[in-house]
This record gives C-alpha cells, sequence and structure tokens, in this order.
C-alpha cells in the first residue's frame, strides 16, 4: 500500500531532480554540489524520518540567499547568480513542510530553472526535460488533488498506477495542443530573458587575435561552431572564411582598420549556395565557404578584405544565407602594400638572412612555392601540445622548435612572404567539416578552427596558401567507429531540425505560415500529387474502419464464455439442430441422435462446463483448446 | 533570432496545453456516473441506520477520479472507480422524526484534475423514503403478551414443523434427518418425509382509536413497538382505523404497510 504523501513527495524529488539535471552542469560547482548535498538530505529527512525544518530557519536562510544573489549580480553577469539562487532556494523550499500550496511553489520554481536553464543552452535535452517534467507534473497535481481531498488516503499498488497511468492521457493529448499553441502564440522579436544575459565570454576556437600558443586546447573543443546546409563539395574546398588578420606586431595577429564596401553580388558559374545556423559564439564575424560572394543577413556587412560581420554580436543561433565560389583565389587590382607588407619590429636577422637564402636566384612567382615546401618539409612538425611560447615566437619556431599548430606555421609563411616583399595576410575560420547525408548539411566543430595564408601576386590576385601539414588537420572526424559516426550523424540531425524548426521559428515564420494557410488549397494541389491524395484518402478510409471495427468490436464485447457458447450453438445449427433459447448444454445434446457428433459435442460442453460452473475465468490457453474443440465438431 | 523565446514559448504552450486538456478531463470526470442511493426498508425514527451509496462508471476509458457526492448535507468520497465498476459505501443515517423524507438532488463534485476549480453537477436523482415512528415499549405490549401466554397457540393452514402432522411426501434434499419417516421409507424402498403444520399464535386485531394512550406520537410509537413484536413472535394481526381496516395477516409486506401508515399517520 502506498500512503498519497510518499507518492507526492516521490514526484516532487523526481521533478527537482530532474530540473536540476538540467541546470547544476552550467553552473557554479560549489552550488551545485550545495544543491545536491541539501536535495538529498531533504529528500532523507522527508521520506525516512518525517521531519521537516523549522520555518524560521528555512525563511531566514531564503533572505540569504537571495540577498547573496543581489550582491553578486553584476550588470554584466545577472543569468548565473539568479540561477544559482532560484537552485537554491528550490533545495531550501524541499526541506520545509509542505502543504498544498508550497508543492505547487516547487514546481514553479522548478520550471522557472528549467526556463533559465534556456539561457545557458538551447541543446534538445531541454525538450527531453520538459517531456518528463510535463509527465510528472500532471501526475503530482493530481495525486495534490488527492491530497487535498483526502490526506490520510492510501492507496494499493494498481490503484496508483491507474490514476497515473490515466491521468498522463492529460500530459500525452497536450503534446499536439503544445505544439498547436507554440505555432500561433504572437511572437516578439524582443527577447524576454535577454536582459538577464549580457557579454557572456565563451571559449571559442576561433578568435579575433591570435597570439600564438596562447588558444592551444582549441584541437579539443569539439563543440559545434555552425552548420551548413549545402550540398556536398570537395573536402579540398572546405575553408570556411571568417576574419583576415594583418597586424603582427611580433607576438600577435590582430585585424586592422577595415574598410566596409557595398555588397553587389554578381552570378558566378559554380556557385555553392548555404543556409548556415551559427551558434552563439560573441563576435560578429559571419563564416562563410570561401571565397563568399554574398551573405544575407539584415545589418551585416562586407569588408574590402572580404569578410561580413554581423549588425550586432552572434549572442543567439543565428540563420543566414550566403553564395560562395569555392576557389583559392581572390581577384584583386590594387594592394595596400604598407598594410600587407606590415613587419614587427626587430624582426631578426637569421630570419632575414634565412628568408633571402631560400629565394636565392628563385623567380619572384616562385616564391610562394619555396617558403611552402621549406614549412612542409621533414623538419617541421605538427602539435597542438607543450606549444613555444615566447616573445619572438616565430622566430623560435623557425629556428628551434619547428613543431607548432596552423598559427605557427601561416605566421611563419606571412612573415616569410612580407620579408621578401610579398604581401600577405592571415585568414581565421574554420577548415573541414563533417558532411550529414541524412540531413544534406556540413557540421562544423570548434577543433575544426584553423589559419592560413593569403599571398597577393601581382596580376593574380590573392592566392590561398596553407602551410599547415594536411595531415594535422582534421577534415574528417576520424578513429570513431563506423558505426559511432552513424548514430552520432543521426543525432546530430535531430539537434539540427530542433535548431531549424524549434528555435528559429519567429514572427516572420509564423507570418508565411498564416500566408501558406490562406493559400491551403492552391499550396494542397502543388504539394499532393493525384497519387498521394489517393493514399491519402486510403489512409482515412482504413482509419474509419479500424475505428468502426472497433467500437463494434468493444460494443461486442462480451464473456469469453458466451462467445464459445455461441459458435457452438452456431456450428450446431449448420448440422440441422437449433438449440432452444430455454435449453440447457446437456439437454440439447439428447436431440442429437448422430452418435459420433454427440459424443464430439460432449466432449465441449463437459470440457466448457468444468470451466464454467467453477466460476472460473477462461485463460487464454483454455479457450484456444476449446476452440480446437469446436473445429474438430 | 529570438531563440531563448522559444524555449519559453515551448513551456508556456506546453502549460496552456495541460490546463486546456485539464478542463475536458475535469469535465469528463463527472459525466456517465450514476449514483444509487439504497435505504434499508425499515427505517425507525430516532435510529440509526446505514445507507447505501453506490457509484456506477458507465465509461469506457476513464477511470472517475476524486468523485464527491453530495446527498443532503453528507459527503461521500470516491477515490478511484474503474472503468465500468462501482464502488459502494455505507454511511450511518438517522432521521429524527417520523414521515416521509426526499432527497431533492444528488450532486456529484470534483476538483480532478488540478484542485483548481471544483466542478458540480447535479444528477437530478430525487430519492424518497418514509420513517416508520420510534418503537417504544408500551403496556399495551404487556397487555398482548400475556394474553397469548393465556390463550395459547392453533395449527394454521401454513407448512412447518411444529404443527399437526399433514402428510407424507418424497423426500427432497435439505430436509431435516428428523423429520425423515422411516415406516414410509422402508415400505416404499423411497425416502419420504413427514409433514407438519405450523403453529401460528391467536391473530391479535388493533383497533387504533381504542388503545388508549395519551398523544399521537406517543400511541405510534408503541403501535410501531407492538407491531414489530406480534410479527417477531409469529401472531397474524391487524389494524383498524376510523376510515380503514387492514386485515389479519403475518406477511411482511403486510408489517411494512401498516409501519408506513403509521409512519405517515395524520401527515399527507
Amino acid at each position: 500500500m502506498l500512503k498519497i504523501e510518499n507518492i507526492i513527495n516521490y514526484i516532487t524529488y523526481t521533478i527537482i531532480a530532474i530540473c536540476y539535471t538540467s541546470v547544476l552542469p552550467h553552473i557554479n560547482l560549489t552550488v551545485s554540489l550545495i544543491c545536491v548535498l541539501i536535495g538529498a538530505i531533504s529528500f532523507y529527512l522527508c521520506l525516512f524520518k518525517h521531519y521537516a525544518l523549522p520555518n524560521i530557519i528555512l525563511t531566514s536562510s531564503s533572505v540569504a540567499i537571495i540577498g547573496m544573489a543581489i550582491w553578486r549580480i553584476s550588470p554584466d553577469d545577472f543569468a548565473m547568480p539568479a540561477l544559482e539562487a532560484l537552485a537554491l532556494l528550490v533545495a531550501v523550499k524541499s526541506l520545509q513542510q509542505k502543504k498544498f500550496r508550497d508543492y505547487l511553489q516547487i514546481y514553479a520554481m522548478s520550471i522557472f530553472l528549467l526556463a533559465g536553464s534556456s539561457l545557458i543552452t538551447t541543446d534538445i535535452m531541454f525538450l527531453v526535460y520538459l517531456l518528463i517534467l510535463l509527465f510528472l507534473l500532471n501526475a503530482a497535481i493530481v495525486f495534490l488533488a488527492y491530497r487535498s481531498e483526502d490526506d490520510s488516503l492510501v492507496l494499493d499498488y494498481k490503484g496508483a498506477f491507474s490514476i497515473i497511468s490515466k491521468s498522463s492521457y492529460i500530459a500525452i493529448l497536450s503534446i499536439p495542443l503544445t505544439a498547436v499553441f507554440f505555432l500561433v502564440l504572437p511572437r516578439t522579436d524582443y527577447p524576454f530573458l535577454s536582459f538577464l544575459n549580457v557579454g557572456k565570454a565563451v571559449r571559442s576556437g576561433f578568435t579575433e587575435h591570435v597570439e600564438l600558443g596562447r588558444v592551444a586546447d582549441i584541437q579539443e573543443n569539439s563543440e559545434v561552431i555552425f552548420r551548413a546546409q549545402m550540398h556536398r563539395v570537395r573536402d579540398a574546398d572546405l575553408y570556411w572564411r571568417g576574419i583576415v588578420l594583418d597586424y603582427f606586431d611580433g607576438r600577435s595577429w590582430t585585424a586592422g582598420e577595415k574598410s566596409f564596401i557595398a555588397d553587389e553580388p554578381t552570378p558566378m558559374a559554380g556557385e555553392v549556395a548555404q543556409t548556415i545556423y551559427l551558434e552563439p559564439y560573441y563576435s560578429k564575424y559571419l563564416f562563410a565557404l570561401d571565397k563568399p560572394i554574398q551573405i544575407q543577413l539584415r545589418n551585416s556587412k562586407k569588408t574590402d578584405d572580404l569578410n561580413y560581420l554581423a549588425g550586432k554580436t552572434i549572442a543567439v543561433r543565428t540563420k543566414y544565407f550566403a553564395r560562395s565560389v569555392p576557389t583559392g583565389i581572390i581577384y584583386a587590382i590594387t594592394v595596400d602594400r604598407n598594410r600587407y607588407l606590415q613587419l614587427p619590429a626587430g624582426v631578426s636577422p637569421e630570419l632575414v638572412k634565412l628568408v633571402g637564402s631560400l629565394v636565392e636566384n628563385k623567380g619572384r612567382d616562385q616564391h610562394p612555392r619555396v617558403f611552402l615546401d621549406f614549412l612542409q618539409g621533414a623538419d617541421f612538425s605538427y602539435a597542438t601540445r607543450s606549444l613555444p611560447i615566447s616573445e619572438t615566437p616565430v622566430e623560435d619556431f623557425i629556428f628551434q622548435h619547428r613543431y607548432g599548430n596552423c598559427e605557427y606555421f601561416a605566421s611563419a609563411l606571412a612573415i616569410m612572404l612580407r620579408i621578401a616583399g610579398i604581401p600577405s595576410r592571415l585568414v581565421g575560420g574554420y577548415h573541414g567539416g563533417n558532411y550529414n547525408e541524412l540531413g544534406g548539411y556540413y557540421v562544423v566543430s570548434q577543433y575544426q578552427a584553423h589559419l592560413w595564408v593569403e599571398a597577393y601576386t601581382d596580376g593574380g590576385g590573392w592566392m590561398r596558401l596553407d602551410p599547415t601539414p594536411a595531415s594535422a588537420v582534421p577534415i574528417q572526424s576520424s578513429g570513431y567507429q563506423q558505426v559511432m559516426i552513424r548514430v552520432g550523424k543521426a543525432m546530430d540531425v535531430v539537434n539540427y531540425y530542433w535548431n531549424m524548426l524549434i528555435l528559429n521559428y519567429n514572427f516572420k515564420t509564423q507570418l508565411t505560415m498564416v500566408n501558406s494557410l490562406a493559400r491551403t488549397k492552391r499550396e494542397f494541389q502543388s504539394i499532393f500529387t493525384k497519387n498521394m491524395w489517393l493514399s491519402l484518402a486510403a489512409v482515412i478510409a482504413s482509419g474509419c474502419i479500424i475505428l468502426v471495427y472497433r467500437v463494434i468490436a468493444v460494443n461486442k464485447k462480451m464473456p469469453a464464455s458466451n462467445k464459445l457458447v455461441e459458435k457452438f450453438v452456431k456450428k450446431m445449427r449448420k448440422y440441422g439442430y437449433t438449440r432452444n433459447s430455454n435449453e440447457g448444454l446437456d439437454e440439447f445434446l439428447w436431440k442429437i441422435p448422430d452418435d459420433s457428433l454427440r459424443e464430439k459435442a460432449r466432449q465441449f460442453v463437459s470440457s466448457f462446463q468444468r470451466i464454467y460452473y467453477r466460476d472460473e475465468e477462461f485463460t487464454r490457453k483454455q479457450t484456444k483448446a476449446l476452440k480446437r474443440l469446436l473445429t474438430e465438431l | 533570432m529570438n531563440t531563448a523565446n522559444n524555449l519559453i514559448y515551448l513551456i508556456v504552450s506546453a502549460l496552456l496545453g495541460v490546463m486546456a486538456v485539464s478542463g475536458v478531463f475535469g469535465r469528463a470526470n463527472l459525466s456517465r456516473l450514476e449514483v444509487l442511493v439504497e435505504f434499508p426498508a425499515e427505517i425507525f425514527a430516532g435510529k440509526t441506520i446505514p445507507v447505501k451509496v453506490t457509484l456506477r462508471n458507465h465509461r469506457r476509458f476513464l477511470p472517475a477520479f476524486l468523485i464527491r457526492v453530495l446527498i443532503d448535507d453528507r459527503e461521500f468520497l470516491f477515490a478511484l472507480v474503474d472503468t465500468r465498476q462501482e464502488s459502494t459505501k455505507y454511511v450511518d443515517y438517522s432521521c429524527p422524526v417520523r414521515g416521509r423524507r426526499r432527497i431533492p438532488d444528488v450532486h456529484l463534485c470534483s476538483v480532478f484534475p488540478f484542485n483548481f476549480f471544483i466542478r458540480c453537477k447535479n444528477t437530478g436523482h430525487a430519492c424518497e423514503y418514509v420513517v416508520f415512528p420510534e418503537p417504544r415499549r408500551c403496556h399495551l405490549a404487556d397487555q398482548l403478551e400475556r394474553r397469548h401466554e393465556h390463550r395459547g397457540e392453533h395449527s394454521s393452514r401454513g407448512l412447518g414443523y411444529e404443527g399437526d402432522f399433514l402428510a407424507v411426501r418424497d423426500y427432497l434434499n435439505g430436509d431435516p434427518l428428523k423429520y425423515i419417516n422411516w415406516k414410509a421409507s422402508a415400505r416404499t424402498n423411497r425416502l419420504k418425509t413427514k409433514q407438519f403444520a405450523s403453529q401460528l399464535a391467536q391473530p391479535v386485531m388493533l383497533d387504533f382509536a381504542r388503545i388508549d394512550i395519551k398523544g399521537l406520537e406517543e400511541k405510534l410509537a408503541c403501535l410501531t413497538y407492538v407491531i414489530n413484536r406480534l410479527y417477531k413472535n409469529n401472531v397474524p394481526f391487524g389494524l383498524r382505523f376510523k376510515h380503514k381496516i387492514y386485515g389479519i395477516d403475518l406477511s411482511y409486506s403486510h408489517k411494512l404497510n401498516l409501519l408506513t401508515e403509521l409512519g405517515l399517520y395524520a401527515q399527507d
């Protein structure tokens, strides 16, 4: 037997656990641990000791928590203290002696926690938590209604299960309604909770400021930076252009003053259209396949070195369209030589000497090739760990360590080109991507962040040079088993649709939907071919038949015994023996003069009566045996 | 783009969805339910009686959750009645005065599913019953008792075990062994049973007008007691009112008729 109070408590603690799972991994570790600890203590006290802490202690600690949160809140960090305080308040609240109202408060706070988790992550797990919460809250409040009617109520397992299962229909039926409400609720472009989330910095593989050796562990960050819906292109063309860096101070690269130009795209042969879903990464640069021709995003700007900047920092997942021509050459007639030949003060004479010796007796157009061959020679190796950090990282890389990541290779090449008098610049972005055939898009992760070089040749324009050893940059993820990759890809498709359908649903999409609904008839005619109409009709018709059949079947639901007798009587009628309505089965048997038939009929009747007159339910096995006897008749 | 908004929209939509569906469930929970209120055949004023309240769920899919049945000022809570099932509750009930009583309406109320609203429904199930006068011992009962002892019993036409020997018949399952007529059985080679007439006391005819008790209620109480007593003692009885006579009889329905008459006396 189950006490109603205990059922409610079990469900309530599960609800708290679910909300904690959604939030705790993202907030301060100490706070998380405190929450879990208090939650566990509260669970133990409540269910095993039936003890609640005095209200005065709980109220004062709640006030303290809120005070702490207010004290910790700063203009650029609002969300975290608020969420942490909420998580703590839930834990403290659970220690209380709970009435109907208190349970509802806990549930409300749990929902707020889940809503708050959307500030930190917009992962699809949110939907999973929401669904679980929907069912649990539904069950919890139904049991609370029971408790409010009779708090000493005790239910058996069957009754409790029946209440849970039957009341869960509410949650199940509310799912389609949820979808409808989600589609029709009036939208606003103003993000409700964005005020909580100001200037949050995230670690990204991509940086606007490249300091050699400082962001060494990007290669281990497997978070997705963007997905690009497009057809598949050659792996060698998978350079996603982000930012051009042209100023080197000896240790780090930065982008100089950018000048914006008008975006006047002209249609070009071999264009690749992309729809890009960029994850929030708190920078303004937009990515597209190199070389981009056009990016369509409101308020975005194009720079003279083919960079695109969003109107504001990308703090939410952003969707935009891009057109590119996959090529490593960017035509340019003129070049700002001062800008692209800039060298840091104090370039070592050894480096100048090295460059001189490398290009000796070589034509000017061969210089880039010579430097590339030098850096891709056997002396240099690729590494992502224990990178040389010093005052003169490029020189140290070339003359001493001879290992490094793309930052070192690209910097070395750019500097060598500049020493040789060839204008050059660094391009930051991503290289590679995993194509998802199911969804038809590339997934580009942080670890695919990359730097390459563009060198200007007179008459030829800017030419892409990538000195980093080819094997070093993982174009396609490898090392996993094939199956795992497939599972991962399938999971990513779910994620992709979650982003596309749920997260990016906005007023514009809503408007489009309303318009398309207004044109339903025409739309339907264009969408559905004649065959599809037929199959739709067939589906509806079969649905109706099943429904009618079910209704009839349920109406005709009679005990197995009656069905068997009915079958028996029907069979005997075929032999010409009709049983009167007031006639017993034994009596009926006497009317059959045919000995063999009567004997068979008697077998059925006696087996039937042996079960029937014991007032037993007919088991499946017994019914089967009796049916077999009937067929033998 | 307002991605975080959409997750909040999702939560709000889910809550709205649940609220909407819960409203439908709340209504459905009160539909196709039947309440049966059963009183015992004999209800005496001032005595506690058990009343049987049955809630029958005719629905096919949805059990009846948390139904509160309101009858008069009484409430019965049915926590769960499964589909196509019924559940029964008994409650002690007492009526202080005799007469016809009527329960005008039976209400069904429920807070299901979320205890945010109470929904009620009037089943329109009117229910009538008669409360008999409270039985009270009186001198008339003693007089009759004495008379009964004095005048003795006589055999009736009915069959029984105490009266005169009437006949022999075939043995039937369940006949007591001591009534088997062994001689006849031996003669016929089949088991035979002896049959006797039942023993009855001398009938009593009560005359309402001639009963010398002050106060109408006192008189009714006394008569109720006497009738109960006579019926229990197997004494046939009748009752004469000014304009109505109930002849001598000893059936249960006769007793109920008389008690109903007494219960409603000078009321309708």
